[in-house]
């Protein structure tokens, strides 16, 4: 088992020794992180209302790190992560914040929000690269698997046909696809392969940051562990951070150095993977954690979390967890949604949006004890 | 934008409302022209002949009164047999645009009937329907028009809605054959069997109520067509021209060398009429079309931003502070378009470009109270 | 013939309700092409009993799922209901049939009709197969389907159409209306992978829940091994077809004897392996993908145990304990406690 040369925590100008990086001519230690996201805000603009699809949510991604951006469907977690590269559609809208991308091969910081057109294709690919959920639909089903690669690097790159042939080829050596695959069209594959595919495809211009948008959810669990496994290592050689969104924070859990995990569009927590599993601090959090059964070990007790998630057009004050929270007050429909350090958390950039500090032991309130004896029975 | 946010303690009660009140609302500004238009002209069809100001068959004797020019006792003046052209065309809108439904339901009928079965049975059935929808598909229609109708021993309204409706339908068949086949794989349709119901019934009560929009659209692309086709044939003469509908108008001032005599009066009210319904039908068709099918909104870019037409490859917006400055009539007319919409509280986004937007000066949203 | 092997574990919970004898399903791909979706599987289901079957998309599960609700016909085997042969040739027949199986779908946002409102797919269900007097007694009905569902105000509800709903709700809706039959085995196909994960449990509960009101025989097919562990009395693991093992659910999960459900528990996401990372050795790599085999064991392409006559012959499900079955040549080398067990059970 590999040391993890990677787990950086922000704040304390931790620097990861950022592994070989082929392009890169001077490979200057750059204190800050590579993408930082200030109160960030997406709505989606519609006649009746809008509906806030992302509410002021900060983060920020160091060099070599993995964080995962946990929540259900309609958390906003993929609306963030296309946001930032403003790759949303109107009547999405950015009302607040502001997202700066700083890169080795970079001069100097890019604000991505005021880039024009040009910069931000730019910036897309050969800084952030994407790997979508479904494979099938982002590849092109009439190219084959060597032209899809060779479209990439000829419009992102510049290099002569050899070289370009000879990198497609190595770039499936990469993903452990074999050579003879390269003429293969994208229905001839797996789903595990084209998911391959997609990775390498997102690796040709050697990107900085490479989001990444449950990239494995429609796979089966061996496929899915061994193209985690894979990401991992690469991750570990070419030094790229990962944006990592899922809704499985089983998998976060041993995927991501931190993990952020998101409600109704605002961020409830974030920490380092240990943090979140052992001292999560929000509700929502510890209810996520609740929510899964665990194939190894005791067999735990399971209680879920009742209640639907709130409807993004008419968000009441305060905080949106609330009416299915076990700890809330009538305080909560007040409060601000700041992130706060975790005051029972010796790291300081542990920050959970919930100002109060929950016991330690569980309460299940009345009507939760039946369905979780159900679960037990 | 906090009076936008409106709190609600009762999240289930809100989601009920909008489907029905906002259709209206939600239908595309040339479904709405196209909508109104059309109104207009059902309203000149049913009402039209009872205030016709003259019976149109109504010969004047009275020299004078030949292709007269209009005045205030006719409006659009009259033929060279001294008929009122607009108790003319009053009456002929009802005639032409009460055979072309005619047409559009039982054509209309048809193809669902035909694309329906022949998706949902599949095998021998889809076979055998397919071919007979793309055999009546690639029969020249215009010559086989003439020729049913020439040879026809009667003439009149019913034989013609009657092979028009026949040579009508096979377009909107291929169309819905093609919707079912992707609904019935859908699961809802699996569950009804699940429930034990009959074919038929899953066939009227769950696959064809979600194909509406479709066979509307269906519908006044048949109207459409049926409208041009009985024009047309009038025209030419193969249609009563006794009776009088814009076609035989049209016949008539044709026939009676209105064009070479300079009675603009007399083929232009027809003409523009034809046209108008064909539009109206044609920017209904479009719009249906975009509602049932958001996409095509965005590709025909209509969003716009900061008076920037958006194309659908652009980068998100982001929104600034300063809200442009207009005068109020430009407001009132800027409030109908597109872009109105992503300008509340005085906000207006910043187009692609690079301008200097202010965040932190931002605070759009229901947090602060 | 796997059923006479073993007992199941189900069968403690109650009487049998349904029994699948080796069936099988072969689909014809044109050109001459047979794909053998489900290659000889037995299962009973038991009243009061939940089994649990799992596997990979594609190895079958679902097409078992419909040919026990009748809704595809058998290549070969047998159904029974209640030591009845099933027939469903006729719609009578099915529908009666209907009335003692019913199958919930995995999509909660396909398997309801966007254009009707709940009372209206509720309604259906109880009119064909409850034949209410009036509308009184047919609203007190779909009322008390809503609030069995624990959908409440249930009058509420009836009014709504699903795009009102949430993914949860509309679940709750489909489990309504196959109840609405008033069924006795209820065949869930992935009830819950489609719903957030902090839904799922809640609605496996309700299954449990209702499975304990009426005595449901209940089969729950699912990818997620971890739920079936949970959830389950009784897990057959399938893959490409057939049932690789099959046993009590908790003691399958933590001591897998087939190398398939060992590499699916080990590949499953474990929490508790957190900072590890993915990055340490991923030796079964790349064959994961590799297609099942065609002929011997189909799991022979990836099996890291394999010997010849894996390649050549296929294994039949043997008992490795009294309640667990596997079909494998080297279970000797691939579980060799469980085999051990098992030995020492039969000198006795």
């Amino acid at each position: 088992m590999k040391p993890r040369s990677s787990r950086a925590l922000p704040g304390r100008g931790g620097v990861v020794p950022a592994g070989e990086y082929p392009d890169s001519a001077q490979d200057l230690p750059m204190a800050g992180p590579v993408l930082d996201i200030k109160d960030f805000s997406v709505v989606y603009r519609s006649p009746g209302a809008d509906v806030r699809a992302v509410h002021r949510v900060s983060l920020a991604l160091h060099r070599g790190e993995v964080v995962g951006l946990a929540g259900e469907s309609g958390s906003g977690k993929s609306t963030l992560a296309y946001g930032i590269c403003r790759l949303l559609r109107p009547p999405a809208l950015i009302t607040s914040g502001s997202v700066t991308y700083q890169g080795r091969r970079a001069g100097r910081p890019v604000d991505v929000l005021h880039l024009r057109a040009e910069g931000l294709q730019h910036l897309r690919w050969r800084e952030i690269a994407i790997v979508f959920q479904s494979a099938m639909n982002a590849l092109n089903p009439v190219l084959n698997v060597r032209d899809q690669l060779l479209d990439v690097m000829h419009a992102h790159l510049k290099l002569t046909r050899e070289e370009a042939a000879e990198k497609a080829a190595s770039l499936l050596d990469l993903v452990g696809i074999p050579r003879n695959r390269l003429r293969s069209y994208p229905h001839e594959l797996s789903g595990g392969m084209r998911q391959r595919v997609m990775i390498a495809m997102a690796l040709a211009t050697e990107p900085e940051i490479v989001i990444m948008d449950e990239p494995t959810t429609a796979l089966d669990v061996v496929v899915q562990r061994d193209i985690l496994a894979q990401i991992a290592e690469l991750k570990e050689s070419l030094g790229f951070s990962i944006l990592f969104i899922t809704h499985d924070l089983s998998l976060l859990l041993e995927l991501a150095d931190r993990i952020a995990v998101m409600y109704a569009g605002q961020l409830m927590e974030l920490g380092t993977a240990g943090e979140i599993q052992h001292e999560a601090a929000h509700p929502y959090t510890k209810g996520l954690l609740r929510s899964f059964p665990s194939l190894h070990g005791q067999r735990r007790e399971l209680a879920g979390i009742p209640g639907v998630p709130p409807d993004l057009s008419s968000l009441p004050p305060g905080c949106p967890f609330l009416p299915r929270c076990d700890f809330g007050t009538a305080a909560c429909s007040d409060i601000d949604m700041t992130m706060a350090h975790v005051r029972t958390s010796d790291d300081l950039t542990h920050l959970t949006a919930c100002p109060f500090v929950l016991p330690d032991e569980q309460q299940p309130r009345a009507d939760r004890t039946a369905a979780t004896q159900a679960v037990e029975g | 934008m906090t009076a936008a946010l409106t709190v609600v303690a009762d999240p289930g009660a809100l989601a009920a409302q909008p489907q029905a009140k906002n259709l209206w609302r939600r239908l595309p500004v040339k479904a709405k022209v196209g909508a109104v238009v059309l109104g207009l002209f059902i309203l000149a069809g049913v009402i039209g002949p009872f205030f016709a100001p003259y019976d149109p068959s109504y010969q004047s004797p009275s020299i004078a009164l030949s292709m007269h020019p209009p005045d205030a006792a006719h409006w659009l003046g009259t033929t060279q047999s001294g008929q009122d052209v607009f108790s003319q065309l009053l009456t002929g809108i009802r005639l032409t645009l009460g055979l072309a439904l005619v047409v559009g339901v039982i054509a209309t009928g048809l193809s669902v009937i035909v694309g329906v079965t022949a998706a949902f049975l599949g095998g021998i059935w889809d076979d055998f329907l397919s071919l007979a929808s793309n055999v009546f598909l690639v029969i020249p229609q215009v010559p086989l028009l003439i020729l049913l109708l020439g040879y026809l021993p009667q003439r009149g309204q019913g034989p013609t809605a009657i092979v028009l409706a026949a040579l009508g339908w096979p377009w909107g068949a291929r169309v819905i054959r093609a919707q079912t086949l992707a609904i019935r794989n859908r699961d809802f349709i699996g569950a009804s069997r699940e429930t034990g119901e009959k074919t038929w019934r899953i066939i009227a009560y769950e696959i064809v109520p979600n194909e509406i929009s479709l066979i509307a659209a269906s519908f006044v692309n048949t109207v459409l067509y049926a409208i041009g086709a009985s024009v047309a044939l009038a025209f030419i003469g193969l249609a009563d021209v006794s009776s009088w509908s814009l076609g035989t108008m049209l016949y008539w001032a044709e026939s009676q060398q209105a064009l070479q005599l300079g009675a603009w009066w007399w083929f232009v009210p027809p003409g523009l009429a034809v046209a108008f319904m064909g539009t109206a039908l044609v920017l209904l068709n479009t719009g249906i079309d975009e509602l049932g099918n958001p996409r095509l909104r965005d590709a025909a870019g209509t969003a716009r931003v900061g008076g920037r037409r958006l194309r659908p490859a652009d980068p998100t917006p982001v929104l600034q502070a300063v809200p442009e400055r207009r005068s109020p009539l430009a407001a009132f007319v800027h409030s109908f378009s597109r872009a109105s919409f992503y300008e509340r509280d005085g906000n207006v986004p910043a187009s692609a470009g690079p301008r200097p937007a202010r965040p932190g000066a931002l605070r759009p949203n229901g947090r602060q109270r | 013939m796997t059923s006479s092997v073993v007992e199941s574990a189900a069968a403690a919970r109650g009487s049998l309700a349904m029994q699948a004898t080796s069936i099988s399903k072969d689909f014809t791909l044109g050109r001459g092409a047979v794909l053998h979706a489900v290659r000889d599987v037995s299962l009973n289901l038991y009243s009061g009993a939940v089994v649990a079957l799992v596997g990979e998309s594609g190895s079958g599960k679902s097409t078992v799922a419909r040919l026990l609700a009748g809704q595809e016909r058998l290549t070969s085997g047998s159904i029974e209901l209640d030591g009845h042969q099933v027939n469903v040739a006729s719609r009578g027949a099915f529908r009666s049939y209907k009335r003692q199986v019913q199958m919930v779908f995995q999509d909660p946002f396909g398997s309801l009709n966007p254009v009707h409102k709940v009372s209206y797919i509720l309604e259906r269900p109880v009119r064909l197969h409850q034949h209410p007097a009036g509308k009184t007694e047919l609203r007190a009905e779909l009322l008390r389907l809503l609030e069995q569902v624990r959908l409440t105000p249930a009058d509420k509800f009836l009014a709504k159409f699903p795009h009102e709903l949430s993914g949860g709700q509309r679940q709750r809706v489909s489990f309504a209306r196959a109840l609405a039959a008033q069924p006795r085995v209820l065949l869930a196909d992935e009830p819950v992978s489609m719903l957030d994960v902090s839904i799922r449990l809640e609605m496996l509960n309700l299954l449990d829940d209702l499975r304990k009101r009426l005595k449901l025989a209940l089969l729950y097919i699912t990818h997620d091994i971890a739920s079936a562990r949970y959830f389950a009395d009784e897990v057959l693991v399938m893959y490409a077809g057939q049932v690789v093992e099959r046993g009590p659910a908790e003691e399958l999960t933590q001591h897998p004897a087939h190398p398939y459900t060992q590499l699916l528990v080990a590949s499953a996401p474990d929490p508790d392996k957190l900072g590890t990372g993915l990055a340490a050795g991923s030796q079964p790599a790349r064959r994961a993908e590799s297609a099942a085999a065609a002929s011997g064991c189909p799991f022979s392409t990836r099996c890291p145990l394999v010997i010849d006559r894996c390649r050549q012959e296929n294994p039949a499900l043997q008992p490795v304990s009294p309640a667990r079955a596997a079909a494998c040549w080297r279970l000797d080398i691939a579980a060799p406690e469980t085999v051990a067990g098992q030995q020492e059970r039969r000198k006795a």
